[in-house]
């Protein structure tokens, strides 16, 4: 379970996320059936990069706000409510064991 | 075609007896009275017809015209001139339009020319005619063919000329039609009256009188008798006076009034439910213009369906106008060819271009010009429609301001100075006099409104309180050929039906005929509707569900 902090600069921070509860999880490239938050795409050079995230994170939760169980709207809404602050993201990552 | 044919014979048979048996009912509507004169005259038509072809074949001079007319299509034709072939076309077909209307039996307004006796050295001679004027043109090597007019445009002068002669035959046969009304008034009279007689006339002549029960007797036999099958029992009253079975001849009569019944209602099957049933698919083209009409159609023959046709036809059809096709080519006169050719190997003596390279630039004058031809009709109809737009806008916006004119005049004034509508008509006509005349020029409606209908229809317009557009509608939207026919002064309109099969026959699939008048072609092409198999599924609306999946990236 890692924590990843990062800051944004200019509003975006760099990342796009995909799944959700109201979301096709059968259609999950990376887990299978799983209805959690995914991050699918990452911006070069961006402040997510710039802190850790990688393809494949996926998000438990965001600033306190958990993201197990959110539609896809209600994640986009938390994440972009926090952007101007540091964001403290739990992610797990698959091969992450510690 | 071989099913067909015992079908209409029976029709025929049936229909004589039950239009005989229903005339004085009188709750048949008139198209029950056509056919006694239909089945009556279908074959004096025939007989007649084939009398006039072989009086005609038989005439000397117009034998001769024709053996010539044959010889010279079929053979060259170098030296003939433009004129005497148009005067010999339009005789021709003046002779043939004689012919075609002398023999006519009912004069509801179709004739029939039925071309089934013809043999095909007739049907040849039919159409040679018909070609002719095409062919001889183009033997002619002096003739310039210009692009725009087509060989087969008739002038005027010859429209008009060809259509005198048929309508001034009309006045007198207008007779023809109330014969059959006549007919049947008469006999259903007599009919009527026919069982009073029966009761009277037995009483009156003869003193032995063996009638044991005269009142019931009397009532069945005015009961057979109006309906019209009065000669058996009358028949047997009056041939043995003697020996009078009453029981017996009372009886017979019960029975033929039941058979009577029966026949009655086979013709309504016969006459109205086998013909209100769609069964085949009607595509009506009218030749000049090109405007097609689908219908459907139940069984019929062919002349009922003409006559059904043409009735849809005065309903459905956009008006006729003969000068929109004729829509001026171009304004500029035709230029000349700007392709010059120079010759390139100058140098000190003119020398003039090699063969070949002469050809080429031919080759490609004349490919420029028909580029510029071939695009040519195109931006002419674009430039007419742009031209009626433009007109049209400019007459609503005149109408328009006219009739606020009227109403601000008729609030002002209010009671004290009441308009007349034909007064208010004049006063508003001048405004819009202008714009109305250059539309209707554009749309070539003009030889229809003259200043005087302008100004009535402008009259009732106001004085119903219509509004412009109500007004301007009766330019925009020329109705149904109904409006020209009845403006005409003879409500006859005399239509030629041209068929290749036996006009009585009933309608059957891939079967083509014609309808004329005058210039209008009316081609008919019939079509069976295909044989519906209708399917029945349940849907089950409860288990009917669905699951929305998604599948969204956001970025953040």
């Amino acid at each position: 379970v890692d924590i990843e902090v990062h800051r944004s600069s200019t509003g975006g921070l760099g990342f796009s996320i995909a799944g959700g509860i109201d979301q096709d999880s059968s259609k999950n490239p990376f887990l299978r059936n799983d209805k959690g938050v995914f991050v699918s795409k990452i911006v070069q050079q961006g402040p997510a990069e710039l802190a850790g995230l990688k393809i494949g994170d996926k998000l438990l939760s965001v600033n306190g706000y958990d993201l197990l169980l959110v539609t896809h709207d209600h994640a986009v809404k938390l994440l972009r409510k926090q952007k101007d602050q540091i964001l403290r993201l739990k992610v797990t990552r698959q091969g992450m064991a510690w | 075609m071989d099913p067909d044919n015992p079908d209409t014979s029976d029709d025929g048979g049936f229909l004589a007896v039950a239009a005989t048996a229903a005339t004085e009912a009188g709750n048949l509507n008139n198209s029950a009275a056509a056919p006694t004169d239909n089945s009556g005259n279908v074959s004096p038509t025939k007989s007649s017809s084939s009398p006039t072809k072989t009086s005609r074949r038989n005439r000397g001079k117009e034998s001769d015209e024709e053996s010539q007319k044959s010889h010279r299509s079929k053979k060259g034709r170098k030296n003939r001139n433009k004129d005497p072939e148009t005067t010999d076309y339009d005789s021709d077909r003046s002779r043939r339009s004689h012919r075609k209307s002398r023999n006519d039996g009912d004069n509801k307004s179709v004739n029939f020319s039925s071309a089934a006796l013809t043999t095909d050295s007739e049907r040849e001679e039919v159409i040679e005619v018909q070609i002719l004027p095409q062919d001889d043109n183009w033997g002619d090597n002096t003739t310039a063919i210009t692009s725009g007019t087509s060989e087969r445009s008739w002038s005027d002068l010859d429209i008009s000329r060809l259509g005198r002669p048929i309508d001034r035959r009309r006045h007198g046969l207008d007779c023809h039609r109330y014969f059959g009304y006549i007919v049947a008034i008469g006999l259903g009279a007599a009919a009527f009256f026919s069982p009073v007689a029966f009761v009277i006339i037995p009483n009156t002549m003869w003193t032995p009188n063996p009638c044991g029960r005269p009142a019931t007797a009397s009532s069945l036999a005015w009961l057979s008798s109006s309906l019209s099958w009065p000669s058996a029992p009358g028949l047997s009253l009056f041939a043995s006076p003697g020996e009078l079975d009453y029981e017996g001849t009372v009886q017979y009569a019960v029975s033929l009034v039941d058979a009577l019944l029966f026949v009655h209602y086979l013709a309504l099957i016969l006459l109205e439910l086998r013909q209100l049933q769609p069964a085949y698919m009607i595509k009506v083209v009218r030749s000049p213009d090109g405007a097609s009409k689908y219908y459907t159609i139940g069984q019929l023959s062919i002349q009922r369906a003409a006559i059904w046709i043409l009735e849809q036809y005065y309903r459905d059809f956009h008006i006729y106008n003969p000068h929109l096709l004729h829509v001026p080519t171009s304004r500029t006169p035709n230029k000349a060819n700007k392709y010059k050719f120079y010759s390139v190997d100058g140098g000190g003596n003119n020398e003039s271009v090699t063969g070949r390279a002469r050809a080429v630039m031919a080759s490609e004058g004349r490919r420029k010009e028909t580029g510029v031809g071939r695009n040519d009709r195109f931006y002419e109809e674009q430039e007419y429609d742009r031209r009626v737009k433009k007109r049209k806008a400019r007459l609503e916006i005149a109408t328009e301001d006219a009739f606020t004119h009227i109403k601000r005049l008729h609030e002002d004034r209010g009671a004290s100075h009441v308009m007349d509508p034909t007064e208010a008509a004049q006063a508003i006509f001048p405004s819009i006099a202008r714009s109305l005349q250059k539309y209707l020029r554009v749309t070539r409606q003009q030889p229809r409104w003259n200043m005087d209908t302008v100004i009535r229809h402008l009259a009732t317009c106001i004085s119903y309180n219509m509004s412009p557009k109500a007004f301007l509608e009766a330019f925009f939207t020329p109705g149904p050929p109904v409006v020209d026919s009845i403006r005409d002064t003879t409500s006859n309109q005399t239509w030629e039906l041209v068929s290749d099969t036996l006009v009585s026959r009933s309608l059957c699939e891939g079967t083509t005929f014609q309808l004329r008048h005058r210039e209008i072609q009316l081609q008919v092409y019939i079509m069976r509707i295909p044989h519906f198999k209708l399917n029945e599924e349940a849907y089950d609306y409860k288990n009917n569900r669905f699951t929305l999946r998604l599948q969204s990236e956001t970025s953040v």
